[in-house]
């Protein structure tokens, strides 16, 4: 029976896993699917050699994306997304057999694979209409609530986050299948299939999600709903966060160790020395609720502003330079020194432009707590003096230096 | 603990303090107190620098612009356990507290420094 308390206690992860109790409440929802899954949890350091099933049908979606090669590289991510989605959806045709999911299933090539979307749409339809009415349900809107910024909430943005990056992922699909290395064929089929296991649809197997279906399913009495959702919410409060089906295997993933930040009232995802979202599957790294590679937080020292230009977004650029920090960034991109006062807390101002951005000034400058920071500032300041006045939002004309500095 | 006095201009991290001779016309809208604490320059981390909310009233006029009226002795603390900012010490009177603002070479537009 669904309980408001142990569910928001249960939004708080990693808590407890019990491996156990996972195993038997996802085979009682199998069972409530009257279909047949062996139940394996993915490990932390896994290897895809050690799930040949799920190696099997990463394999197979790789393959599927492999075929729309010919296409530009934005419309092959986005076959290796329809890829992706046919198979779970083939995958999980069992637990959707009773809404006749035959449509969307003969998915096998890039191209069904995206015809194969509509179809999936329909299916989510379906599956939405059972669903609408527990949803709506009260205790569902409670479950929700409780679920809103907590760490059940944001991890599921950091699969979010994960799944969005979804150009890089279908040329690691490629890659995977040409490498004539072995070794660069696995590195880059693991990844894929971090990035597959990490996908995000309204249905995803998050079981988060679902626990509040079960809350309002409940409510109205809705036992059709119950019978599958009850064992998903046990799932749920025994440690498990998402699921991955395959033809044989329901593999289950454990709530991950969540680090974030408070904006404005909000949590943000966010570590500066480790993962902040730390799944068994995949540990992910954010820097102020950006989605960084691995190494900038865990080799910040190694990490050069070259590298950092090489990132084609816009925002994890901007992330990479606060974490070298902009110090490091002037010298990465040659700034010249346009002025230079004699304090060291009003500073020198820089001159120079970052690729794919606008030439503007940096202002270095030591701060209260004696340590030095780099202050971009608009493109006009031609001094350090007038640029402290800009930074503290003053004109010039009536900017007076600071009696002391905290 | 170390408290900085000052008589009309100081800086605390990305705040730029101004004592007033007089208040200005509009003082923008009352900012509450959070656990006891009038939160005058707000941080992302949650080390923000605050006043204690029995000796003051905060309002904000803007982004970047707040007004403190000190009607008993405080300090302007700084909510970091490692590189903190020193305090400093608040005399009664009306203040302006100033956030600082940065450049965005990436879009090209101002914000506000956030630390």
């Amino acid at each position: 029976m669904f309980d408001i308390e142990k569910y928001k206690a249960a939004c708080v992860f990693p808590g407890e896993i019990d491996d156990s109790a996972v195993k038997i409440a996802l085979a009682g929802y199998c069972a409530a699917l009257k279909i047949e899954r062996e139940i394996v949890r993915i490990e932390r350091g896994w290897k895809l050699s050690d799930y040949p099933d799920l190696q099997r049908t990463i394999v197979e979606i790789a393959r599927a994306a492999r075929d729309a090669r010919d296409a530009r590289d934005a419309l092959a991510a986005s076959d290796a997304r329809a890829a992706r989605a046919a198979l779970a959806a083939r995958a999980a045709r069992a637990a959707l057999a009773a809404r006749a999911a035959s449509d969307a299933l003969a998915a096998r090539d890039a191209r069904d694979a995206r015809d194969a979307l509509a179809a999936r749409a329909a299916l989510a339809a379906r599956a939405a209409r059972d669903a609408r009415a527990a949803l709506a349900a009260r205790d569902a809107s409670d479950a929700l609530a409780a679920r809103d910024a907590s760490d059940a909430s944001a991890a599921r943005d950091a699969r979010a986050a994960r799944d969005a990056r979804d150009a890089r992922d279908a040329r690691d699909a490629r890659d995977a299948l040409a490498a004539s290395d072995a070794r660069d064929a696995s590195a880059a089929l693991h990844r894929f299939a971090k990035w597959c296991i990490a996908r995000q649809y309204w249905w995803d197997w998050d079981l988060s999600l679902i626990s509040e279906i079960n809350a309002g399913a409940h409510q109205i009495k809705e036992n059709r709903v119950i019978a599958w959702s009850d064992p998903i919410y046990d799932a749920f409060l025994s440690g498990a966060s998402f699921l991955f089906w395959t033809d044989k295997t329901l593999y289950w993933v454990a709530k991950p160790d969540i680090k974030t930040e408070i904006v404005n009232g909000s949590r943000r995802l966010h570590c500066e020395d480790g993962p902040a979202a730390d799944f068994d599957s995949e540990p992910l790294y954010f820097w102020h609720g950006n989605l960084v590679p691995k190494h900038w937080i865990e080799a910040k020292n190694d990490l050069t502003a070259d590298e950092i230009f090489k990132e084609d977004n816009a925002e994890i650029r901007r992330a990479g330079c606060e974490i070298i920090g902009w110090d490091r960034v002037l010298s990465g991109i040659d700034a010249k020194i346009v002025d230079t006062d004699g304090d060291p807390m009003i500073g020198t101002l820089y001159r120079g432009q970052i690729p794919g951005a606008v030439e503007c000034g940096f202002l270095k400058v030591l701060c209260g707590t004696g340590r030095e920071f780099v202050i971009p500032v608009s493109p006009e300041i031609n001094t350090a003096i007038k640029a402290q006045a800009w930074v503290q939002n003053v004109s010039f004309e009536k900017w007076m230096r600071p009696e002391v500095r905290g | 603990m170390k408290i900085l006095q000052f008589e009309t201009v100081a800086a605390q991290g990305e705040l730029t303090i101004t004592k007033l001779k007089r208040a200005p016309n509009n003082i923008g809208i009352r900012v509450e107190p959070v656990d006891g604490k009038l939160i005058v320059g707000h941080s992302e981390t949650g080390h923000h620098h605050v006043v204690d909310a029995e000796c003051a009233t905060l309002t904000r006029i803007d982004q970047f612009t707040a007004l403190l009226d000190v009607i008993k002795m405080t300090r302007l603390d700084h909510l970091r356990e490692c590189d903190t900012h020193p305090s400093i010490a608040l005399q009664p009177g009306m203040y302006e507290f100033r956030t600082g603002r940065e450049f965005d070479p990436f879009a090209a537009t101002i914000r506000a420094s956030q630390d």
